[in-house]
């Protein structure tokens, strides 16, 4: 694995109650009354305009202004592709999904990069993020660029345990030098900021954590 | 309970789309997603006939992979095959003037690669109704 994982918290239980109406969706015909209920709840939230400039917002109106409509008639793939990766990210993340390339460690995110490498020298890291399989991967958005990867309860745990000594270790001395110095803190940030989020994640049994590559 | 021909042929169509969807997303393999597109939408011309809305999806999978390729000639044929589309909508969105304002827009989309127009004057032709969809109160939102 190259690149970036960017890891946040996901509401499992959530996505599993939307998740007939993303193959609902995915079949591109006429909306029952419980998944237009589902747009309009993602519709309703302040995140949904933030998401392309407001084109999944778009698209949500557009939807929900024609019920008589089958989707096919009117919507192109890309167009249903981005409302079910849109749905996800409102309604399953917190916070909307919402992460920086330029902040590596957000609230809701840690997007490793750097310190990649480091992490992926230790066996249970290693076993927690690579070695889920296809099994592990979120059912939608099954299509496009993004595709998120579940960590079960227990792999949370074992990650906060993982990460337990890391953070237990004592800082760099100030005599470091400034290259060592500098990737020793970003991974110690990145570290803690992994620590909090599965935290977050194990302090709710509807909640766990999702990865995906972003390069 | 043995299917009617209809039926099989309308499994045998979803089929072709969803593989068409999965080969197009993919981004890697767009001639198979022609290849399947066309395939569903000779399927349902067969059973259901040239004016059926059902035609519009395929139509649509099969230019979009067409504009993923990149290529003048791919953006023509999606521009023609986007035309049969248009015409599909026509009947299909009758009630919908801002759907159908937003499919004459698509189709002037199509008809644009690289910032040139592949046909000045269809495009002004369809600028010219939407212009006039707009004064009728039929041009819908911009999204």
């Amino acid at each position: 694995m190259s690149g970036e994982i960017l890891i946040q918290v996901i509401d499992i239980a959530r996505f599993q109650t939307v998740r007939p109406a993303l193959s609902e969706l995915e079949a591109v015909r006429t909306l029952g009354s419980e998944t237009r209920a589902v747009l309009l709840a993602a519709a309703a939230s302040p995140f949904a305009l933030g998401i392309r400039y407001g084109h999944f917002a778009g698209l949500l109106s557009r939807i929900l202004r024609h019920p008589e409509l089958e989707l096919r008639v009117f919507l192109t793939l890309r167009d249903v592709d981005e409302v079910i990766h849109g749905l996800v990210r409102v309604l399953c993340f917190e916070n909307g999904a919402k992460y920086s390339l330029v902040e590596p460690v957000g609230s809701n995110w840690v997007v490793l990069e750097s310190s990649l490498l480091m992490f992926m020298h230790l066996n249970w890291f290693r076993q927690i993020f690579l070695e889920g399989g296809s099994e592990s991967a979120l059912a939608y958005p099954r299509r496009g660029e993004v595709r998120y990867y579940v960590l079960r309860r227990e792999d949370v745990a074992r990650l906060a345990a993982g990460l337990r000594p890391l953070l237990e270790e004592p800082a760099l001395a100030p005599e470091a030098e400034g290259l060592a110095r500098l990737r020793a803190e970003v991974a110690r940030l990145e570290a803690e900021g992994l620590a909090r989020l599965a935290a977050r994640a194990l302090s709710a049994e509807n909640l766990t954590l999702a990865h995906t590559c972003l390069l | 309970m043995p299917h009617t021909v209809d039926e099989k042929a309308e499994k045998r169509a979803e089929r072709l789309e969803r593989e068409a969807e999965d080969a197009i997303a993919d981004g890697f393999r767009l001639e198979d997603g022609i290849r399947l597109a066309g395939e569903a939408l000779a399927t349902r011309q067969a059973f259901q006939g040239e004016g059926h809305r059902d035609l519009i999806w395929p139509l649509s999978l099969w230019i979009e992979a067409l504009r993923w390729m990149h290529h003048a000639d791919s953006a023509l044929e999606a521009a023609r095959l986007g035309e049969r589309r248009l015409a599909l909508r026509r009947v299909a969105l009758a009630g919908a003037p801002d759907e159908l304002a937003c499919s004459v827009r698509e189709l002037m989309d199509l008809y644009t690669f690289e910032n040139d127009s592949l046909d000045p004057r269809r495009a002004d032709e369809l600028r010219c109704e939407l212009a006039a969809r707009a004064d009728t109160g039929g041009a819908g939102q911009e999204v």
